[in-house]
């Protein structure tokens, strides 16, 4: 009796553990190993944008959307994401944050090249410009040198800064799966519906007050939503959350 | 003298509008065309024709409703107007159609008519018509006009015959359901056509949006909106409702299409009401109308039939077919061509063609030894209204696990239903350059579908792959979700370049303020030798006042009051106390000299001192 309970639950453990495994398609074996790999080198655009394109085929619509935001936000100028994002979410009526011009900018430099080299740029100046105060003979034409590479500098860091989605997008946030959420005009369930919004869609948080949270959909509407019904995009590293 | 008279701007905009005007009205009206013929030039006994008339260029037209033919009758039926913009240029036209009905056999000859166009007479072509005697033996029939786009039949396809039957001319209504072929394989999606035919004799109103299509062991496509038309059948004109569909049988074997019926409500006239019991119904308030008709309910359907279906063959079935049944084309292109380590390549496979895109599979890669690839993302485009034809894309995106320079080829199966045989058709390789990245995930070409499909390099120990991996692709790509402006690095350099900057300031502040500490002693040392150079040569009475503006500066700069403050500063001076003493018997004098009314001796030793006194002012220098 004894000999045939171990065999029963070996035969089990084999079944419901190895077996399993096995049992796995090709994209949810691809997804486990995007997301082992995610943990295990911390945030890539490329990683997010495989991860994206698995759970696409595999019909994980939400995240997705979650993994294409995260990875397009890590590498603005990431031309096949932008474009397969931009398909799904057509193909899956998914609203998306509206093009700004920042999202011109990023598209052509990165966000960092842009702050490092207008940081540069600007300590130079502003070095240059701190000689020139108290150098004699003073050149007009070396001041104005200094000032121009000084803005220059200061502009340059300033778009690198606005632009870049990390920053920018801080707030940023998707609708987690379940039925569409609807967007109320105030914090209470009997409130009138602003606009409805499907999974995946991306909505910005102005204010989070508890259960529920003032935010502004894509189309530009405020309202309120249930603050469990929101993922953000930016993951919470700390908590070692790199991938959904 | 010159005859020749210059031409007013005014004159010339009048000539100007004058010839647009007649431009206008030529284009408009008087070029008007008038043009008149038969739809047919032969008919039987008492099978209508009809007369057209067309006039172009103008819907101001006056035409008679009676054109008096022995043996003819021919009445004026209906009017069509068209109005089309083209290159800025209006151009209108009206056709207006009479019945002609044939009372006896004959060559007939209508008239000329006159048409007046604007005004304006016009007179038409006479047209000959032969009558035969007899009856009509095939009916006369006009195709459905179907709307460029809007078939449902791609170019190529065969569309169903056109229905022809004299038995159902004294029909109200009927349908037919037009299959092109009895013998169909299992997945070849068959376009099929239910037609309502309604006699124009009649109103109708459609109960309902559409007919349903449903039935056993087969599936039906979505059904668009209908195309309506006319149609003559014998001696009946009906309207046509054209639904156009296809169906997809599910399972071989004899497969029957149930009937399809769509309810319609038409209004029956009163002459048409030949029974007691009807008079009696109308005239006691039934559901006809106030002595015009009765209205009634049709259920217009069409006649089941059989559709043979047969097992695609087992034979010559291909490793990678996937149940597309139809004929189709294959191509793919590859963007972006030039990617860095870890970017992907997009592979977009178009499959074109007609059939069950419904039901196809994907395209296989060949040749894909050293990327990695995803499932692809699919869309369709149909061509249709039903999705018979159309294409379909497929978006495979690649990561290089190896420097490659073309992508994997595509392959896709299917069964021709035309030639009953499976084809394979493939895509060639697209020319890329993508350099390698051993970041590439594992890939879901493992796929059992794809034989020859590689694994992941290591995928053997799934340790070492992510590890090798994991540390490519930290070092090349990964950015974290903090930008680095805001680490503690780029706060350390900032910190580091904004304390430069300061000691720059610092530095400078400090120069410029030795610079001008130095600047002053030169210039005060300029004005004391000054001073001293003025008393040098001063006369024996100005000399001591020179004397005390020199010991009067430096007492200034020093930071003392008057000249007598500036000796007792040297008198503390170990070094110049004897200077001091000095001074100050100097100073005494001067005083004495000044407050004791001049006395000579005091002046002349004034005097002997001048070159002693000049001597100690030069040593004492602040």
């Amino acid at each position: 009796m004894k000999n045939w309970l171990i065999c029963f639950l070996c035969v089990t453990w084999a079944v419901s553990g190895v077996g399993a495994d096995a049992q796995k398609s090709p994209a949810e074996q691809s997804l486990t190993e995007v997301e082992q790999q995610l943990r295990e080198t911390g945030p890539s655009p490329q990683l997010y944008y495989h991860l994206a394109v698995a759970e696409e085929s595999a019909g994980d619509i939400v995240d997705a959307a979650l993994n294409y935001q995260r990875a397009i936000m890590l590498d603005p100028g990431m031309r096949a994401a932008q474009n397969r994002f931009a398909a799904f979410a057509s193909k899956n009526n998914i609203g998306v944050r509206p093009r700004s011009w920042q999202d011109d900018v990023v598209s052509v430099v990165h966000p960092e090249t842009l702050l490092f080299i207008g940081m540069v740029l600007g300590w130079v100046g502003a070095i240059w410009l701190a000689w020139m105060i108290f150098s004699a003979p003073k050149s007009r034409w070396y001041v104005a040198a200094a000032v121009f590479v000084l803005l220059l500098g200061s502009a340059l860091f300033s778009m690198g800064y606005v632009s870049d989605p990390r920053i920018a997008d801080a707030n940023l946030f998707i609708i987690s799966g379940g039925p569409e959420v609807k967007v109320l005009s105030g914090p209470a369930e009997n409130s009138s519906t602003v606009v409805s919004l499907n999974p995946g869609s991306a909505i910005g948080v102005i204010s989070p007050r508890g259960a529920w949270t003032y935010v502004v959909t894509p189309g530009g509407a405020a309202g309120w939503i249930p603050s469990d019904r929101l993922i953000k995009v930016i993951p919470d590293l700390a908590s070692g959350a790199v991938a959904p | 003298m010159n005859d020749t008279k210059k031409l007013e701007p005014r004159s010339v905009w009048c000539a100007l509008v004058t010839a647009f005007l007649v431009f206008f009205a030529c284009t408009t009206s008087l070029c008007a065309a008038v043009s008149a013929q038969l739809s047919r030039t032969q008919t039987v006994v008492g099978v209508p024709v009809q007369f057209l008339v067309e006039v172009d260029g103008s819907t101001n037209v006056v035409l008679p409703q009676e054109i008096a033919v022995d043996g003819l009758q021919i009445q004026r039926t209906g009017q069509q107007t068209r109005v089309e913009i083209i290159n800025f240029r209006m151009k209108t036209s009206a056709v207006y159609s009479f019945t002609v009905y044939p009372d006896r056999e004959g060559v007939f000859e209508i008239p000329s008519i006159d048409v007046t166009v604007d005004g304006k007479r016009v007179q038409t072509r006479p047209v000959k018509l032969q009558v035969d005697a007899g009856s009509p033996g095939v009916p006369v029939q006009r195709a459905i006009p179907v709307q460029p786009g809007q078939g449902a039949y791609p170019p190529g396809s065969q569309p169903p015959p056109v229905p022809a039957e004299p038995s159902e001319e004294k029909q109200l209504a009927f349908a037919k359901l037009i299959v092109p072929k009895t013998e169909v394989f299992v997945g070849e999606m068959v376009p099929v056509e239910v037609r309502f035919y309604f006699n124009q004799g009649y109103q109708f109103e459609i109960q309902g949006q559409r007919p349903n299509i449903s039935g056993e062991g087969f599936t039906v496509q979505r059904l668009p909106d209908p195309q309506r038309g006319e149609q003559r059948i014998g001696n009946e004109d009906y309207h046509v409702l054209s639904f156009r569909t296809a169906i997809t049988p599910l399972k071989s074997g004899q497969i029957e299409l149930p009937s399809v019926t769509l309810n319609a409500l038409t209004r029956i006239p009163m002459s048409s009401m030949g029974t007691i019991d009807d008079i009696f119904d109308q005239f006691f308030g039934g559901s006809g109308g106030p002595g015009m008709g009765q209205n009634r309910e049709l259920a217009v359907s069409t006649e089941p039939s059989q559709l043979t279906v047969k097992p695609l063959p087992k034979e010559g079935r291909p490793a990678n077919f996937s149940g597309a049944v139809g004929e189709f084309t294959i191509s793919s292109i590859a963007d972006p061509v030039k990617v860095g380590p870890g970017e992907p390549v997009t592979l977009k496979v178009t499959v074109v063609g007609k059939g069950n895109f419904d039901a196809m599979g994907d395209p296989v890669l060949v040749g894909d030894q050293g990327w990695s690839s995803y499932p692809p993302a699919q869309n369709f485009q149909p061509d249709d209204p039903v999705g018979f034809t159309g294409q379909k894309n497929f978006e495979f995106a690649l990561v290089a696990r190896e420097p490659r320079t073309e992508t994997p080829g595509a392959e896709f199966s299917f069964f021709n239903p035309e030639s009953a045989q499976y084809v394979t058709i493939s895509a060639s390789p697209v020319a890329v350059q993508a350099a390698a990245s051993n970041a590439a995930v594992a890939s879901a070409t493992a796929d059992s579908t794809v034989p020859d499909a590689p694994t992941p390099e290591g995928s053997d120990d799934g340790s070492q792959k992510t590890a090798a991996a994991g540390d490519s692709v930290g070092a090349e790509v990964a950015r974290g979700f903090s930008p680095w402006i805001r680490s503690g690095a780029a706060w350390v350099f900032n910190g580091i370049i904004a304390a430069v900057v300061f000691a720059v300031l610092v530095i400078g502040w400090m120069r410029r303020r030795n610079a001008t500490d130095a600047g002053m002693l030169q210039r005060r040392k300029r004005e004391r030798s000054a001073l001293l150079a003025h008393a040098a040569k001063s006369s024996d009475d100005a000399f001591p006042a020179a004397v005390v503006a020199v010991l009067q500066f430096d007492a200034e700069s020093s930071g003392e009051i008057g000249a007598w403050d500036r000796v007792n500063a040297l008198q503390d001076l170990p070094q110049h106390a004897d200077a001091a003493a000095r001074l100050r018997e100097f100073l005494f004098a001067v005083d004495e000299a000044r407050f004791s009314g001049g006395a000579i001796q005091t002046k002349q030793a004034l005097a002997d001192a001048k070159a002693e006194i000049l001597g100690i002012l030069k040593k004492v220098c602040p």
